[in-house]
């Protein structure tokens, strides 16, 4: 990797003060499961990384909701209790996220801001947009792990377990620059590529830092997550999804229908929402609210598969949530 | 059998093998440059500790045939008998390795 000078940052303000104006040129690191991969790989070449490990990793009651700070470590948020009883959804992705080392050592904020595993992206060979060229490979190259939704200009599926939860939940990240702090909501934060801004996922500013996830009071909704990986060890989703049901008695009042592994960002379906609201959760409503879920998706060439992984993720989701078996 | 725990072992390694054969392992080269795009242990999947089930290794000691290998034996088959089991539990053949959910679904949908 290129030689990079190293800060440790004392507090969340000298670490926002190490960071820089220009994208991946000073980039903060927690556990350094994904940056220093990249860093390996020549994808990522910042000249300094800023060490953010020793920042705010405590989960605190926050106005009826939860307060987590972006450093604490995914083992820590998949066995602490409140996060598993208030927001179970958020403990079973981290629970299922990459192996215990890993898990040991990665971080809330590191998971959120992981950069994509597409493969043209992490190959020197090939030069994408991501990386300040001018096409996509996908499309018309191996693209059986890529989106079915969205019609590019990347077809990266985003790689964060953490966020599609977060989502559902409405988190609000707090990111902090040297111009002051900022409060985005989860599903604002992760952005769509358009030929203007295709080189990054979210919209932290590159002085920024995500030094916060909001979780609001859960209130009174069942919750199911359900992921769909090939291999149990140590491999990624090809879908999952977190469904939220706020019950009216035996109906459902209202849902979250968020999937992930199937869009450059975590995907919200109102369709399955809509078709969730007033029915009671049965094999069939679970069917047809899985089957609008994905309304809209565009898959290519070779990851067609992926809507029915997708569809099979929501409806257990559902099913989970409801707490009826998964046949 | 000239020593028993190695046989058996080398069983289990063939196993394990195989079952990657079958399951996991593909050189996946872009269509266009011919570049392989899973030049690692992320992509290039491999049976970790989870994936790998109970395997049951049952040698017969046959002195009479002298002094033979084992390493072959058992990669070769087993991922012809995962293939076979496969199409024994979904009913359709899929003519290629490794079997992979992409394959397995789209398979299933073509005879649909």
């Amino acid at each position: 990797m290129k030689p990079f000078a190293y800060v440790n940052a004392a507090n969340e303000k000298d670490a926002v003060a190490a960071l820089g104006k220009e994208f991946e040129k000073a980039v903060p690191i927690g556990g350094g499961q994904d940056l220093l991969a990249r860093m390996k790989d020549y994808v990522t070449q910042p000249d300094r990384v800023v060490n953010v490990k020793n920042l705010d990793a405590t989960v605190a009651r926050a106005g009826g909701g939860l307060r987590i700070g972006s450093a604490m470590r995914m083992v820590d948020v998949a066995e602490h209790a409140d996060i598993a009883r208030m927001y179970p959804a958020v403990a079973a992705a981290a629970v299922e996220v990459g192996t215990p080392q890993i898990r040991n050592q990665g971080t809330v904020g590191g998971n959120i801001n992981q950069r994509p595993r597409c493969w043209y992206y992490r190959n020197e060979e090939f030069i994408c947009y991501k990386k300040g060229g001018n096409r996509c490979f996908s499309p018309q190259g191996e693209n059986q792990f890529h989106a079915i939704f969205g019609s590019g200009p990347s077809y990266i599926v985003h790689p964060s377990s953490l966020a599609v939860p977060f989502v559902a939940y409405d988190a609000t990240f707090r990111l902090l620059s040297p111009r002051g702090e900022r409060m985005i909501k989860a599903a604002d934060y992760f952005t769509m590529p358009t030929t203007e801004n295709v080189a990054r996922e979210n919209v932290l500013e590159p002085d920024e830092l995500l030094t916060h996830v909001i979780l609001p009071p859960p209130g009174n909704v069942k919750s199911g997550h359900y992921e769909v990986r090939y291999k149990t060890s140590h491999d990624w989703p090809i879908a999952f999804a977190t469904v939220l049901l706020a019950m009216n008695g035996s109906t459902v009042q209202s849902a979250r229908v968020v999937m992930g592994a199937v869009a450059p960002v975590p995907w919200r379906s109102k369709q399955a929402e809509q078709a969730l609201a007033g029915k009671p959760i049965t094999a069939e409503t679970a069917a047809a609210a899985a089957e609008a879920a994905l309304t809209g998706a565009e898959p290519l060439s070779q990851n067609a598969y992926k809507v029915q992984v997708a569809k099979t993720a929501v409806e257990r989701a559902i099913l989970q949530a409801a707490g009826l078996p998964i046949t | 059998m000239l020593n028993q725990l190695t046989a058996e072992s080398q069983c289990y390694g063939g196993v394990i093998g195989s079952l990657n054969f079958a399951l996991y392992e593909d050189r996946i080269l872009d269509r266009r440059t011919g570049q392989m795009v899973n030049p690692n242990m992320e992509w290039y999947l491999l049976a970790g500790m989870s994936d790998v089930p109970q395997i049951d290794v049952r040698l017969k000691n046959m002195p009479e045939r002298g002094v033979v290998g084992i390493g072959e034996p058992p990669t070769v088959p087993t991922a012809a008998a995962v293939a076979l089991a496969v199409r024994n539990a979904i009913g359709v053949t899929v003519r290629s390795l490794p079997l992979t959910p992409a394959k397995i679904l789209q398979t299933l949908q073509q005879k649909a």
